[in-house]
């Protein structure tokens, strides 16, 4: 490339087209709208299993995020340093749900106040005058620990 | 370095590549990328509420099952269909922009606008609905269904309103900036002349706003068993 072409214009008129072509675009709007109306019925039907509706639900909703942040945020078409920083995100995102190890854990080191089906979050006394008795706290307390 | 300075267009024009930048290429670069960490940063606000209603969920799956069904399916999927065709204009408007398409641009960005009206005015009426029914929480929640207990109804409240709400207020933002965008086009803006990176920024943002609104909907409005 000569040093004439090197100028801001003609980098706009020949570079600056970075995004997905108006085919793509059109396509991409037609499976999202494809992919929310099949949510829309899957929600509507019973699947087999706990949890398979909701996992049904999240990767359809993936996909479309997935097709939205690829296509029409262009995240395909940018360079690397861009798509490291929107994966970081994303990895931010999953990482949050690590306090589920404190949640499902809990059960394993009873802590006073933090029952299982505890009605409050607040600590509550044990002793005292006036303090009912407790017989599910002190079943948690007094099982065995792990 | 000095020759090929002189050649850049000066600096307040249009199309001009700060100093600091070897050429148009790493300064649009720049700008995505800014933008993207501030969606990193979205994420994360976001991000708090989604674990939150994790967590809540979780607990009172049985309950919430029953009590998301008070909302309405019909005007949630419409929210989404106008979301989804204001974001793929939004990508419509960042295609005509890089081809200096003015009145185009104009176009799309407008039928953004109209859809993300569209959009507060269903939820609007949604919102109505339910605080008519005494169901704004904190603000004097009463709930009457003897089945479920108040609190995990309340919960539920808490969550769906903070969460729409919070997106709501995204879309009004989005509302603002895309007006502005569209007056600077329509006015030729210097600043916006040749440069498609404005539309594009704000393009990336609307997106990310349809983008939790894609989770919101399954979560809120078609929440399973």
């Amino acid at each position: 490339m000569s040093n004439q072409e090197h100028t801001a214009d003609s980098h706009h008129d020949s570079h600056g087209h970075h995004g997905a072509s108006l085919g793509t675009l059109i396509l991409v709007f037609v499976t999202l709208l494809v992919l929310m109306a099949v949510t829309v019925w899957a929600a509507g039907i019973d699947l087999p299993g706990k949890f398979t509706n909701n996992i049904v639900l999240l990767l359809i909703a993936c996909t479309k995020a997935t097709l939205v942040i690829m296509y029409f945020m262009g995240a395909k078409y940018n360079t690397k340093l861009v798509q490291l920083y929107v994966l970081c995100g994303f990895v931010w995102f999953l990482t949050m749900f690590i306090v589920f190890t404190d949640y499902f854990s809990r059960r394993y080191e009873p802590v006073q106040g933090w029952e299982i089906n505890a009605p409050t979050s607040l600590p509550r006394l044990k002793e005292g005058p006036g303090v009912e008795a407790q017989p599910e706290v002190d079943r948690i307390l007094q099982a065995p620990r792990y | 370095m000095a020759a090929h300075a002189t050649e850049r267009i000066p600096v307040g024009e249009a199309g001009a590549v700060f100093e600091q930048f070897e050429d148009i290429e790493q300064q649009n670069e720049t700008y995505i990328l800014g933008m993207w960490s501030f969606l990193v940063t979205e994420v994360m606000f976001f991000g708090a509420l989604f674990l939150m209603y994790t967590i809540y969920r979780w607990k009172y799956q049985n309950y919430w099952y029953a009590i998301h069904k008070d909302l309405n399916i019909t005007l949630g999927a419409t929210n989404t269909v106008i979301l989804l065709a204001s974001s793929f204009s939004v990508a419509l408007a960042v295609y005509y922009m890089q081809r200096h398409d003015k009145w185009k641009t104009l176009a799309c960005l407008g039928f953004t606008n109209l859809c993300a009206f569209g959009f507060l005015v269903i939820k609007f009426f949604e919102y109505k609905a339910k605080i008519d029914h005494g169901l704004l929480p904190t603000l004097g929640f009463k709930w009457h269904n003897p089945d479920i207990p108040a609190g995990p109804a309340e919960l539920f409240y808490s969550l769906y309103f903070s969460m729409t709400g919070l997106h709501g207020i995204h879309v009004i933002l989005g509302i603002v900036v895309c007006t502005t965008l569209m007056i600077m086009i329509a006015r030729d803006a210097k600043i916006i002349r040749r440069d498609y990176i404005p539309v594009e920024l704000f393009g990336l943002y609307w997106h990310f706003v349809d983008l939790v609104w894609i989770f919101l909907f399954p979560l809120f409005y078609l929440m399973p068993k």
